[in-house]
């Protein structure tokens, strides 16, 4: 719930409350409600014009250490801010073509590679988005079977990858390969679509739109190879890995404020000569979801803090969340939407809003069931406290 | 006074790095737990209870959430959650000390000092066991409605009516009750919170016996009770205030999520010892439940760290309460339904010990309906926090 989740969140503590604030006004400068629609006949799925904005407000580099341009913060900074954009459904792909991309450019071995892209990313003069799962339930980032062929001269990218997020008018994607039996990840731009790159675009519930990418025979220059074997799969995996977190937190925000939504509509709505919410049976499912919210900003937390010890159940962690915020925040924005009866089901009102987001979400980077599996597995090495 | 010199050795357990602590407490553990003790499943009481008790107050590691002051292990927060996985990886049998949890921190924050003197130490030591006499017959989940009746003579109260849903009190040498003194308009004034010796003329107990077959639970009947005045905790009047004094870590024990974690490594053994861990449905049941345990273990963690802040989060204790009581009675509903023909029989050996089907379940019950039920807890949070319309 809302309520507490503004003052719960205390895993990122001052900081957290600073970005928080932060974000709050930059967002009720460049954002309304009335945008979440708008960008459904957008191509891109968002503004490109608001995502300048995010960018010069210095959004997209808060992860990135401050010796590269960024703000040098933490995964518990990115968790607040993504709280907030998540309770208005901000659509810029903060996630996707910000925190994956940036977390890669500064992890990787290739200076000069980083030099001639990072700024352009964290001023969002440049949008990159990275393209590695290539079917359906995959969500392994280091692992695939995309091939990068050819000697340094000579190197071809020839293959496809599927559900590439915020993928239309990109600048430049980047792409993981297997190149010489060995995982890779390599920067294509999106200039070269004119030698070979096809994309297919599906437009999602929530307005977004990801896109399947082909690669035909596209010539790739030696020198943007951002990272190279074992290193490389970390990189990615990791990248994957915290912005899974990112994700959690965005699920959780969609949650609170949708709950919040629907009891403040509790409070308003008359019938039978009563607030709807004085009655006892909507005021037990309300509190239900309350619970839930608490759960599963519990588990996120949770994660957040083994992830910033770098513990060995943070992987475990990490799993749990995501399956509990995705299957949280299906259920209670839905849940809203019963709780507002009739009025709930239409376009005009908002609370359709939130579940068409967290659809989205939960879907992303491996589902419920996906990541509760990967729980499973994982948790074994859990158990046994030391 | 009669303090067991062996206890309270004045180490300051608090002060120890966690991982020592742990350590320290494992050793101690697996040397010092008598084996009729590790069955988790099942409840330790009477006699053997207070054994335990002794035997955890000889070696200084008796009332870990109590001051030192007051002899106990003075553990803060991080402490005392080490201090119960560490219990419950010894596979400890649950046991009831309402002294050591409700009473003693009752007087340490509104007693006298001549209580403090009188029943602490006793409590430490087990020479008395207390029980709790809160419900009536017709005051239930209303319990502000209790009729129970005080009347003062002198310098004593004459107590007169029916307690019932005591647990323990055969067991019990002396009673905390709320009783009341004057009728007045608003029902939570006019309680008072008293003391009483279970040996006092004129209590009657009757065992009850519930639906897991056993008579935890008693009816109390007080006819003409005769009651020192001093015995009175608090201000006469203010019974209601004194009975509800109780937060942090009392309110905590009881959203743990530790039945639940006993209960899933019962589902698990069965699981084993039946041959279906195999099967679609359990390993279904099986993921749902751990991914679920998880959350709420989460969510004490987070709680309990609150708490350690000095903050008191009531709503996060509230729906705790609810989350974990209601996962509890999933598991085993989830052990009865997945055992088949085995579930109504009960009784499953695993290994030396065995798991009792149809006692968890039944065990499950009333958690979501003693200490306020999770109807209760939810009309709560419905007006506290999420502030909904009274109408």
């Amino acid at each position: 719930m809302g309520i507490m989740a503004a003052e719960a969140s205390t895993v990122a503590g001052e900081s957290g409350r600073m970005v928080r604030d932060g974000a709050r006004g930059f967002v009720s400068a460049h954002h309304s409600m009335k945008r979440v629609r708008q960008v459904r006949t957008a191509e891109a799925g968002y503004s490109r014009e608001v995502w300048t904005a995010l960018a010069e407000a210095g959004w997209l580099g808060l992860r990135i250490p401050e010796s590269l341009g960024g703000a040098g913060m933490g995964m518990a900074e990115v968790a607040a801010l993504c709280d907030v954009f998540g309770e208005v459904l901000l659509p810029e792909p903060y996630i996707a073509c910000g925190l994956i991309p940036c977390a890669l450019l500064a992890g990787c071995a290739n200076a000069p590679l980083r030099e001639r892209l990072m700024h352009g990313v964290i001023n969002g003069q440049q949008v990159l988005t990275v393209a590695w799962q290539e079917a359906p339930f995959h969500f392994h980032a280091g692992q695939c079977e995309l091939t990068l062929s050819g000697e340094a001269e000579s190197l071809r990218l020839h293959g496809g990858k599927r559900f590439v997020p915020a993928a239309v008018n990109a600048d430049g994607y980047i792409v993981s390969v297997m190149h010489a039996g060995r995982f890779a990840l390599v920067h294509v731009p999106a200039s070269e679509s004119a030698s070979g790159i096809t994309l297919h675009a599906h437009r999602l519930i929530d307005g977004s739109v990801c896109a399947d990418l082909g690669f035909s025979d596209v010539k790739i220059s030696a020198s943007d190879i951002l990272a190279e074997g074992e290193a490389a799969r970390e990189l990615i995996e990791s990248a994957v890995g915290e912005a899974t977190l990112a994700a959690c937190a965005m699920l959780n925000a969609v949650a609170d404020r949708a709950l919040a939504i629907a009891v403040d509509y509790m409070g308003k709505r008359v019938q039978f000569g009563k607030h709807i919410g004085s009655f006892q049976a909507l005021q037990h499912r309300a509190v239900d979801l309350a619970v839930r919210c608490a759960l599963a900003r519990a588990a996120l937390n949770r994660a957040l803090e083994e992830h910033a010890a770098g513990s060995t159940r943070a992987a475990a962690d990490l799993s749990a969340a995501k399956a509990i915020c995705s299957r949280t925040a299906t259920l209670v924005t839905r849940s809203a939407i019963q709780l507002h009866g009739g009025i709930g089901y239409t376009d005009e009102c908002d609370i359709g809003l939130y579940l068409k987001s967290a659809l989205c979400h939960a879907a992303w980077l491996g589902g419920a069931n996906a990541h509760g599996t990967r729980y499973m597995a994982l948790r074994s090495a859990v158990e046994q406290p030391a | 006074m009669s303090v067991d010199p062996c206890t309270n050795t004045g180490e300051d357990f608090d002060a120890l790095p966690d991982h020592e602590f742990r350590a320290r407490f494992r050793r101690w553990l697996e040397q010092h737990c008598p084996a009729d003790v590790r069955r988790p499943a099942h409840r330790l009481r009477g006699q053997r209870a207070r054994e335990w008790f002794r035997l955890l107050y000889r070696h200084g590691w008796r009332a870990p959430a109590w001051p030192r002051e007051h002899g106990g292990m003075g553990l803060s927060i991080p402490k005392l959650i080490i201090y119960d996985e560490e219990l419950d990886r010894a596979q400890i049998s649950r046991t009831v000390d309402m002294g050591e949890t409700h009473l003693g921190p009752t007087l340490m924050k509104l007693g006298t000092e001549e209580q403090r003197r009188l029943y602490l130490p006793s409590i430490l030591n087990c020479e008395h066991w207390w029980c709790q006499g809160y419900s009536e017959p017709n005051s239930g989940s209303d319990l502000a409605s209790l009729k129970t009746r005080a009347e003062k003579e002198g310098d004593d109260f004459i107590i007169n009516g029916q307690k019932i849903w005591s647990s323990f009190a055969a067991e019990a040498t002396h009673v905390f009750l709320l009783v009341r003194t004057s009728t007045e308009a608003v029902k939570q004034r006019g309680i008072t919170f008293i003391l009483a010796e279970m040996s006092t003329p004129g209590i009657t107990v009757k065992p009850i016996i519930n639906l897991a077959g056993d008579d935890d639970f008693c009816e109390v009947f007080y006819d003409n009770v005769r009651v020192p005045a001093r015995n009175v905790v608090g201000r006469v009047g203010e019974g209601w205030a004194v009975s509800r004094s109780l937060l942090g870590m009392e309110r905590l024990f009881i959203g743990s999520p530790r039945n639940s974690q006993i209960a899933m490594r019962a589902l698990h053994s069965l699981g084993e010892v039946l041959g279906i861990s195999g099967e679609r449905a359990f390993a279904t049941a099986w993921a749902e439940l751990s991914l679920e345990l998880h959350a709420v273990q989460c969510l004490y963690r987070e709680t309990a760290r609150v708490l350690g802040q000095g903050l008191n989060p009531e709503n996060e204790l509230s729906m705790l309460k609810i989350a974990a009581t209601e996962h509890f009675q999933r598991v085993t509903e989830a052990m009865m339904d997945l055992a088949g023909e085995y579930g109504p029989i009960g009784e499953v050996p695993v290994g030396s010990d065995s798991v009792d089907i149809r006692q968890l379940y039944m065990l499950a019950r009333p958690a979501t309906i003693y200490g306020g039920s999770s109807e209760i807890q939810r009309n709560i949070l419905s007006r506290r926090m999420l502030k909904l319309p009274n109408d």
